[in-house]
């Protein structure tokens, strides 16, 4: 087993340094043991590895006959499925490059990355992801043939360039007498240096770029991060992320095939809650708007409980605020508290984890953006061992990792084992692993600009190193600034902080370079119009909300607790938010202001509402009636000021 | 969306000078049409023209005073309920009649009664339940997942259906209509209520149907967009009498039913 030398993880042998090669080996020495749960018809349905292989190699057939050939570029598109993930392997078999896209990326961002990364065919969930393709097929000119695994509505397409899963085997199979090579000589002349995958990561500033990530990086930095958490072959993980994000790529592709646990796909997303409870992984990543989601289903249920359970809830939430982070990370507690957990772990906590399916987790990671630390506390209390994790595609995810009595919400943890880790004089964090990237897809400009003298990486992240190493990320480094007066302004760690309170959904905060500190905010529609039906307020039904006087003053009130902690902090004495608009609607990923894992573009958004900041900064107290209306609002939008 | 070409030839239903009174209101008067194998029939019209009383006397709830109905092949002056479900015909209702207090799974269930091995749920076998009765829920069973796995509502599957918003309890209505596998599904303004996206999908679904499993469709619809694109004919009734009579372009340009109903288009 692969587990077995894990005491000295540098060199893998040549014949596990591949995925297929590994695929191979799970196949042989453990044929029988479950590679995925599907559910279909709501039963969970198992694949064994072996059944995985068969699977992967006639798959592998049919792309050889469509002419694949090693460096072959093509792309995956769609719903977390076994079908997919054994897409990815037989394309590799064949020395083949497997591109995931983001399914609900829009026509343009397709037709830009399928173009990009020359691919000779993409590999489809279903007709909606045929059709996109198809809408652009004409601008690829490297594009051949397209598949797709779910038959609905696919019966009217004549193109013969389209093909089943089935269809595609089909031919495959019987094409294979004519191939001079079989399957496991295909795969073992695949090397550890060769091209992986290339991840585009979503541009926040400028266009995707293709990170492209060799097996041996994503190889290594999965088997040690692995040995440092004590993950192993008999995990249970939901494979439930966007396939196209590095988290889930490097989990339900790169450690699943190098580790050999079980990957399980939920049914559909809406029945993501259900799944999660049927399978109680004990390995988990998640964003913060899952943890968050979760989190508020459970108040949301305790709100509306008995008096009895909603006092029992309190009081031993209480005791775990207070020692429950304490006993999840092994430090020492007095026996009362001890015996006082155990009998909450008997009657609130354990019955909460086991209807969220999380009572089974050995390590939990959130990822993304940071997450609020009341929340993340509330996980850490129950008993839940969750931890933050630095995820850049260019590391293959292995940057930092936390020592075990160490976990805080607000840090990364300390470097990993072989990672060298600094920050440089403009406050940038670099780094130098196993696990780092071979480099931009066809971009040497970009790669030159951050893969610098023997081996380091610019990470274009800020951050802070503590005197126990501990490293606590503040933002993209080319956002943060200071004002003309000289205030440090980092609008991320600000913007984390508005996000947090409780009327607020998203905000912007702009005030590098500028006079002073402002921000764009959004409200959260479901609080605020709770707050609104309790109170006596009477808005009439067309009046715009956000522009209502009473809800500026509940936002205000948020916004002034947190410009008194900024005056409380030393570090962030001066900062202060001066003023502030309400804007109308929500910002979301459809409309362009975020990237599909919720990345904020900085720059897109400082484009898109350049009047409302232009008024900001004018002096105005109000936006004029003309920009107000572009942005749906009938009377001026009113800037706030504190 | 392209589809392949189909075979609508053949009448699967006939009705013929059709008369229904409720004492002195005559509610269908002398009306007379055919619905094609496979095909997407839209019955329109105003309110109170007759168009769920008509689907009604197909499906055996009215019986007219005149007239005949012939369903593949068989004349009968007028249907009963129960020989319509027996025959293929399936419908849902304009106000959604499902079992509230039942979950989604069992009220499509109820769908495949007439479906079941009548011997294997009796009383006897069922009161063992291991054995013939389980295998034939099983059997059961599989094809009502199958369904919900078309209608994309596994997330719901457990839920009472009464707890579900409007749109939803309709799309739990048609996967009961679709558990009994008919030939002739009636649809009752399946799409009333339902926001654009809702009704994107509904189409979706109606045309999958068809396209898949050749289901006969009859369709009461008021969204003239949706008419036009779904259906290969239309029959238009006013005040009880049929007023045209074609495919959707012919009726559209029809006088008759520009004055009656549709007015002129901007």
């Amino acid at each position: 087993m692969v587990s077995a030398n894990l005491d000295s993880v540098d060199n893998i042998s040549h014949t596990e340094d591949t995925f297929p090669k590994l695929l191979l080996k799970h196949a042989r020495e453990r044929g029988s043991e479950p590679a995925f749960r599907q559910k279909r018809l709501g039963i969970w349905q198992t694949l064994t590895w072996q059944q995985a292989k068969d699977t992967a190699e006639k798959l592998s057939f049919g792309l050889a006959n469509m002419g694949l050939e090693r460096g072959d570029k093509v792309a995956i598109i769609g719903q977390n499925t076994s079908m997919m993930y054994l897409s990815m392997l037989a394309t590799q078999s064949l020395g083949g490059v497997p591109v995931p896209i983001f399914s609900d990326a829009s026509n343009e961002e397709f037709q830009l990355l399928l173009a990009h990364a020359e691919i000779k065919g993409a590999i489809c969930q279903d007709q909606e992801q045929i059709d996109k393709v198809e809408s652009v097929k004409e601008s690829i000119k490297s594009l051949e043939f397209l598949v797709f695994e779910q038959p609905r509505g696919m019966r009217g397409y004549t193109q013969n360039y389209i093909y089943s899963i089935d269809g595609l085997i089909e031919a495959g199979v019987s094409a294979k007498g004519d191939r001079k090579n079989n399957f496991e000589d295909e795969v073992m002349a695949g090397k550890g240096d060769d091209l992986s995958t290339i991840i585009y990561t979503p541009g926040t500033t400028a266009q995707p770029k293709g990170v492209m990530l060799s097996y041996r990086a994503l190889i290594l930095a999965g088997l040690k991060s692995a040995k440092h958490e004590g993950i192993n072959a008999h995990e249970n993980v939901l494979a439930y992320l966007p396939i196209a994000w590095i988290g889930d790529h490097l989990i339900s592709y790169a450690q699943h095939n190098t580790l050999g646990f079980t990957i399980n796909c939920p049914e559909s997303p809406d029945t993501l809650l259900t799944d999660l409870k049927d399978i109680s992984p004990s390995y988990f990543l998640a964003p913060p708007r899952i943890l968050e989601q979760v989190h508020a289903e459970i108040t949301g249920r305790i709100a509306g409980a008995a008096r009895l359970k909603q006092s029992l809830y309190n009081s031993f939430m209480k005791l775990a605020n207070r020692v429950g982070d304490r006993i999840t990370s092994g430090k020492n507690v007095g026996p009362f508290d001890r015996f006082a957990y155990l009998l909450g772990k008997f009657m609130i906590y354990g019955p909460i984890k086991n209807t969220l399916g999380f009572n089974k987790i050995k390590v939990a990671f959130n990822a993304g953006d940071p997450i609020n630390s009341r929340i993340f506390n509330f996980y850490r209390a129950l008993g839940i061992n969750l931890k933050p994790l630095y995820l850049q595609a260019e590391s293959s995810g292995y940057v930092c990792l936390h020592q075990q009595n160490e976990v805080r919400s607000n840090s990364v943890g300390q470097a990993a084992s072989d990672v060298e880790l600094r920050i440089n004089e403009d406050g940038e964090i670099e780094y130098r692993s196993a696990g780092i990237f071979s480099g931009y897809y066809k971009d040497k400009k970009a790669t030159n600009s951050v893969l610098i003298d023997d081996g380091w990486f610019k990470s274009g992240d800020a951050g802070e190193l503590s005197e126990n190493g501990s490293l606590r990320l503040i933002g993209r480094a080319d956002e943060v600034g200071s004002t003309t007066s000289g205030v440090k302004v980092s609008p991320q760690y600000i913007e984390n902080q508005l996000r947090f309170c409780d009327f607020i959904g998203n905000a912007v905060v702009f005030g590098a370079g500028r006079a002073f500190v402002s921000a764009l905010i959004t409200i959260d529609n479901e609080k605020v119009n709770g707050y609104l039906e309790k109170s006596d307020e009477n808005i009439p039904a067309d009046e715009e909300i956000s522009q209502q006087d009473i809800v500026a003053n509940l936002l205000e009130r948020e916004i002034n607790s947190i410009n008194t902690i900024f005056s409380d902090d030393p570090d962030n004495s001066g900062l202060k938010i001066e003023k502030f608009i309400i804007i109308p609607g929500q910002f979301s990923s459809l409309n362009g202001e975020f990237t599909q894992m919720g990345k904020l573009r900085r720059v897109f958004v400082t484009e898109k509402y350049k009047k409302l900041i232009d008024a900001i900064y004018g002096g105005n107290d109000i936006v004029d009636a003309k920009a107000s209306k572009n942005f749906g609002v009938k009377a001026a939008i009113k800037i706030r000021r504190l | 969306m392209s589809i392949a070409e189909k075979n609508t030839s053949e009448a699967i239903l006939t009705v013929e000078n059709i008369t229904l009174s409720f004492g002195a209101v005559r509610a269908i008067r002398d009306v007379s049409f055919n619905i094609n194998k496979s095909e997407i029939r839209a019955i329109i019209g105003p309110n109170g023209a007759g168009k769920t009383s008509m689907l009604n006397v197909i499906n055996g709830f009215y019986h007219p005073q005149e007239g005949k109905i012939s369903f593949r092949g068989e004349v009968r002056k007028q249907m009963r309920p129960h020989e319509a479900a027996a025959g293929g015909i399936a419908r849902t209702f304009q106000n959604v009649a499902l079992f509230k207090g039942m979950s989604t799974l069992d009220n499509i269930m109820t769908g495949r009664n007439l479906k079941m091995n009548k011997w294997n749920v009796s009383l006897v076998p069922s009161m063992f339940y291991y054995g013939p009765t389980q295998k034939e829920e099983i059997k059961h069973r599989q094809h009502v997942e199958e369904i919900i796995s078309f209608l994309e509502i596994e997330a719901i599957r457990k839920t009472p259906v009464g707890r579900l918003p409007y749109g939803l309890q309709k799309r739990v209505e048609l996967g009961r209509a679709l558990a009994a596998e008919p030939d002739l599904l009636l649809l009752d303004e399946p799409m009333a209520g339902m926001n654009l996206e809702e009704k994107e999908d509904m189409c979706r679904f109606i045309l999958d149907v068809n396209d898949e499993f050749g289901t006969t469709i009859a369709l009461i619809e008021h969204d003239m967009g949706v008419v036009m694109d779904l259906s290969d004919r239309v029959v238009v009734l006013d005040h009880g009498e049929k007023i045209a009579d074609g495919s959707p372009d012919e009726v559209k340009n029809d006088q008759k039913v520009i004055d009656a109903y549709l007015g002129v288009s901007s």
